[in-house]
């Protein structure tokens, strides 16, 4: 792979092509804040708080370290005080939407972050990980952005109900600030926010309720016929009997026995 | 329609057309657009055919054309050879005109045109202020030909420059004479046509793209739609060349579904560009293949942006992403894609007939060729212009638009959409090219050009677009979603009278936050209203946030209306038309305006025939 050189911080530096500000940063441990990021997703460049200064062929210019190819030799300024008055302002216009939650609040506080705009209570950044969670690594779509502009929302279909919801509950493991939530009731699952409701299945070992119905039958078609008992024990149930039941399903083709 | 199958039947066709059009005598041009069928044309249209046909005279012809561009005065016929020019024409009227200047050559002076200081009768289309410092290139046969008749456009040269690119030039001649000419994108960024077309020629990746960005979400803008009604294969034949001098072999067109007539005529250009062999397999036996697609728009502002244009043409949702790898590299399908405006295809065909020299011998050191403008709001003359690059906002405003409406006093016109600045008076003798409005804090945007009068406020204008930008944007990213917000609620703060002098500080601050933190071209450059009107107009911010004052008496929260009691006659006019009866008054007696029911509408300030009514 081609390289190029460039200088982060003060530091020279060689890097492969086409890498990302935020990846070299995250190796050499330089701390950008992020909000709409997640390594196994596609950068989406929503949140813009992982904004750097570079300056290429002496024009200096403001990029977002996630999705900021390194195409030639270029100088990184990460944290300089231009930046840092762009994430203060970024986070003082989260907070006048949706008040002191999450990572908002974590990354608010490391930046002495005064509102100035008030204090709102919405309870959606617009990070866009939820959705695009669900429509890269699961592959279902049941949510989706709605409206445009100042009305923009993450919504289930037509605001109703993720009826394509399979209950995996990526989203609101990956939800900032916490408006995400699986509530288990029985043999109920409720995702809030997106309006989900799900029929949950027993464990084959305690009998409590824990898994998506839905989520079983999506594995199913998606991977074919693989043993599924594996998906069908829970977490707690997991333990000693949960290696054994793996052993079982000789997934290395019995090589090591 | 049969195939043409090489140049010279090409050629051959257009002597046959040419020797047709030579018997004609006169022909009568009725405008058929969008904006002149609403005026009542084709009305007008019909009477004339079914009158025509009953002269039973072969030399007279009915054409229906595209837009003349002079919507004050719509709908209007143009009468050939002469270019007699009749206005506001009634179904009424034309017997008339058969009559008298079809038959006996006689003008009606009723029907023309009549400069408004001198009274002046001018009968000639040429003569006519607001035609006399257009230059028309792009729009040049809008008014001659039927857009829906291929063989009118073949017969004033159409086609002919793709025949002597696909048999007389390389692909990198073409590009050459693209650059050469100084050609920029029309569609907002200026970007200079030429390079963009290379870099996507030498761009790695099959297959390759190009676009015709006809989305047009301007509020009032309608150069583009002008250009696709009334000559769609203008814009068709620059595409194939487009096409052929990048290597591209499939091509789009996006336009906005608001748009039924331009999408009709276009879809009919491109199927009859089709039966002759413009379009398709082996095009007029050069062995070069090229189709377009029509892709309609949902109609949002943002997906006229390049990313969010093509991110609609794949079927996903039509909003911006990061072009730090550019379109021209990774743009449709991640495929080399060229995107260009409308406008900008639709000269290429000039260039290549008439070589680079003619195209870059109009306009300035930087801005080469023509400009179409639609020039609205307080203006005489209001409708589509196309002038030449380098000719000053007074020549625009002042000689072809007339001056401003009910004789008030010029303060501002706003340039470029709704993103774009209010350019004040001390800018009027501005040479009007992409570098000259960007210094003063404007843009050419695509072409949108608003005139505003001494009655209107500032702040209110600032408001005004940012209250459409707020619906408007994608939403997706923080700077210009949430910054546009507290920018506008900052904005209806002072207009309501709750400003703060610090207001003004911070609202540049957002501005300069947006214009460096958003994600598309959008956010960064929605503050334009804001710091323009706060730069040039900085005492009406003032007054609004001081003195609580709208001088120009817009804002409502600012303004309070009260009766003179020296010049009331109690005539009682007010008080019959006040719609929420806040005033009283005994007849003959002086009246008086009751501030807790008056909702400020105004009504009464501009009915009182003796200026009774004052406004502060
Ligand atoms: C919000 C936004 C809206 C735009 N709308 C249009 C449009 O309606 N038509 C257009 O041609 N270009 C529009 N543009 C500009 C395009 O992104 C692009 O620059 C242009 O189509 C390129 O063609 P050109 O080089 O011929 O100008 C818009 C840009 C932005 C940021
Ligand atoms: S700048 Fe505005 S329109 Fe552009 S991506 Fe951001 S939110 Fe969307
Ligand atoms: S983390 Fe880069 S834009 Fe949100």
């Amino acid at each position: 792979m081609e390289n190029v050189e460039i200088i982060i911080d003060g530091v020279r530096k060689v890097v492969p092509k086409r890498i990302t500000i935020l990846k070299v940063a995250q190796e050499l441990k330089i701390e950008i804040p992020t909000l709409c990021y997640h390594p196994a997703i596609e950068p989406y460049g929503a949140c813009r708080l992982c904004t750097v200064e570079i300056e290429k062929n002496n024009r200096k210019m403001f990029v977002t370290s996630c999705n900021y190819p390194i195409e030639n030799e270029i100088k990184i300024e990460t944290n300089n005080e231009n930046v840092i008055k762009i994430r203060k302002l970024i986070l003082e216009l989260l907070i006048a939407k949706v008040g002191y939650k999450g990572k908002v609040k974590e990354i608010a506080e490391k930046y002495n972050v005064e509102p100035r705009f008030g204090v709102g209570d919405d309870d959606c950044i617009l990070c866009g990980l939820c959705v695009n969670v669900c429509k890269e690594i699961i592959g279902v779509n049941a949510i989706s952005f709605s409206s445009r502009g100042i009305n923009r929302d993450v919504s289930p279909p037509f605001g109703k109900e993720a009826v394509d919801c399979i209950g995996c509950g990526a989203c609101a493991f990956l939800c900032p600030i916490g408006t995400i939530k699986i509530e288990d009731l029985n043999e109920k699952r409720i995702i809030t926010k997106i309006n989900a409701n799900l029929e949950l299945e027993k464990c084959k070992i305690c009998g409590k309720y824990f898994v998506p119905k839905k989520f079983i039958e999506y594995i199913k078609n998606k991977i074919g016929n693989v043993e599924l008992d594996v998906f069908l024990i829970c977490d707690e149930c997991k333990g000693e009997n949960y290696i054994k039941r793996l052993a079982s399903f000789s997934l290395t083709g019995g090589k090591n026995e | 329609m049969k195939k043409i199958n090489d140049i010279e039947e090409l050629k051959k066709l257009r002597e046959k057309l040419i020797k047709g059009k030579n018997k004609e005598g006169i022909v009568i041009s009725v405008c058929m657009e969008t904006g002149c069928i609403a005026s009542g044309s084709y009305e007008i249209y019909k009477e004339l055919l079914k009158e025509v046909k009953r002269l039973k005279d072969k030399k007279v012809k009915v054409l229906k054309t595209g837009c003349h561009g002079f919507s004050e005065v719509d709908p209007a016929i143009v009468i050939y050879p002469e270019k007699i020019f009749y206005i506001k024409v009634k179904v009424d009227d034309i017997d008339e005109i058969i009559e008298k200047t079809i038959q006996k050559r006689e003008i009606i002076e009723r029907l023309t045109y009549k400069d408004e200081t001198t009274g002046e009768i001018i009968p000639y289309l040429d003569q006519i202020p607001f035609y006399k410092k257009q230059k028309k290139l792009v729009l040049s046969l809008n008014g001659l030909i039927d857009p829906e008749d291929i063989n009118d456009y073949i017969l004033y040269g159409g086609y002919s420059a793709l025949s002597k690119v696909l048999f007389e030039m390389e692909p990198e001649e073409i590009i050459e004479e693209i650059k050469k000419s100084g050609l920029r994108g029309r569609g907002g960024g200026g970007f200079p046509t030429g390079k963009k077309w290379e870099y996507c020629r030498k761009a790695e990746g099959e297959p390759k793209y190009v676009i015709c960005n006809a989305d047009e979400g301007d509020p009032g803008a309608f150069m583009d739609r002008s250009v696709i009604e009334g000559n769609p294969h203008s814009v068709i034949e620059g595409m194939i060349i487009g096409a052929y001098a990048i290597g591209a072999n499939d091509g789009f067109v996006y336009i906005r579904h608001e748009y039924p007539l331009a999408l009709k005529r276009l879809s009919f250009a491109i199927q009859q560009a089709r039966e002759y062999g413009f379009l398709g397999e082996d095009i007029l036996g050069s062995g070069f293949s090229f189709d377009i697609d029509i892709v309609r728009g949902g109609g949002a502002f943002v997906c006229g942006e390049s990313t969010a244009l093509m991110a609609s043409i794949e079927g996903k949702v039509g909003e911006p992403r990061a072009k730090y790898i550019h379109t021209v590299e990774k743009g449709l399908y991640e495929k080399p894609t060229c995107l260009n405006n409308v406008e900008t295809w639709a000269n290429v065909p000039f260039i290549i007939n008439n070589g680079w020299e003619k195209f870059a011998e109009i306009g300035t050191d930087t801005s080469k060729g023509t400009k179409i403008f639609s020039l609205v709001g307080k203006v005489k003359n209001t409708g589509l212009v196309e002038v030449p690059m380098g000719i000053t906002l007074k020549e625009i405003i002042f000689d072809i638009g007339g001056g401003i409406k009910g004789n008030k006093k010029f303060k501002g016109v706003q340039t470029g959409g709704p993103s774009g600045g209010v350019i004040p008076e001390k800018y009027l003798d501005l040479p009007v090219d992409f570098d000259k409005l960007n210094e003063v804090g404007s843009m050419m945007g695509s072409g949108g050009m608003i005139v505003m009068d001494e009655d209107t406020c500032m702040v209110d204008v600032a408001r005004y677009f940012l209250n459409f930008l707020k619906e408007e944007s994608c939403g997706k990213c923080v700077p210009c979603r949430e910054g546009i917000n507290q920018m506008l609620s900052i904005l209806n703060r002072i207009t309501e009278g709750k400003g703060k002098i610090e207001d003004i500080e911070i609202l540049k601050e957002i501005s300069d936050f947006m214009q460096k933190a958003s994600l598309c071209a959008l956010g960064k450059t929605a503050p334009n209203p804001v710091l323009t009107t706060i730069e040039y107009f900085y005492d009406e911010y003032v007054a609004h946030i001081e003195k609580k004052k709208c001088y120009s008496g817009v804002c409502k929260d600012l303004i309070e209306y009260f009766i003179d009691p020296e010049k009331c006659t109690g005539c009682q006019l007010c008080a019959k038309n006040c719609p929420v009866s806040a005033i009283e008054g005994e007849r003959k007696k002086v009246h008086k305006i009751d501030i807790e029911k008056c909702i400020k509408c105004g009504i009464c300030f501009n009915v009182c025939k003796f200026n009774a009514v004052e406004r502060k």
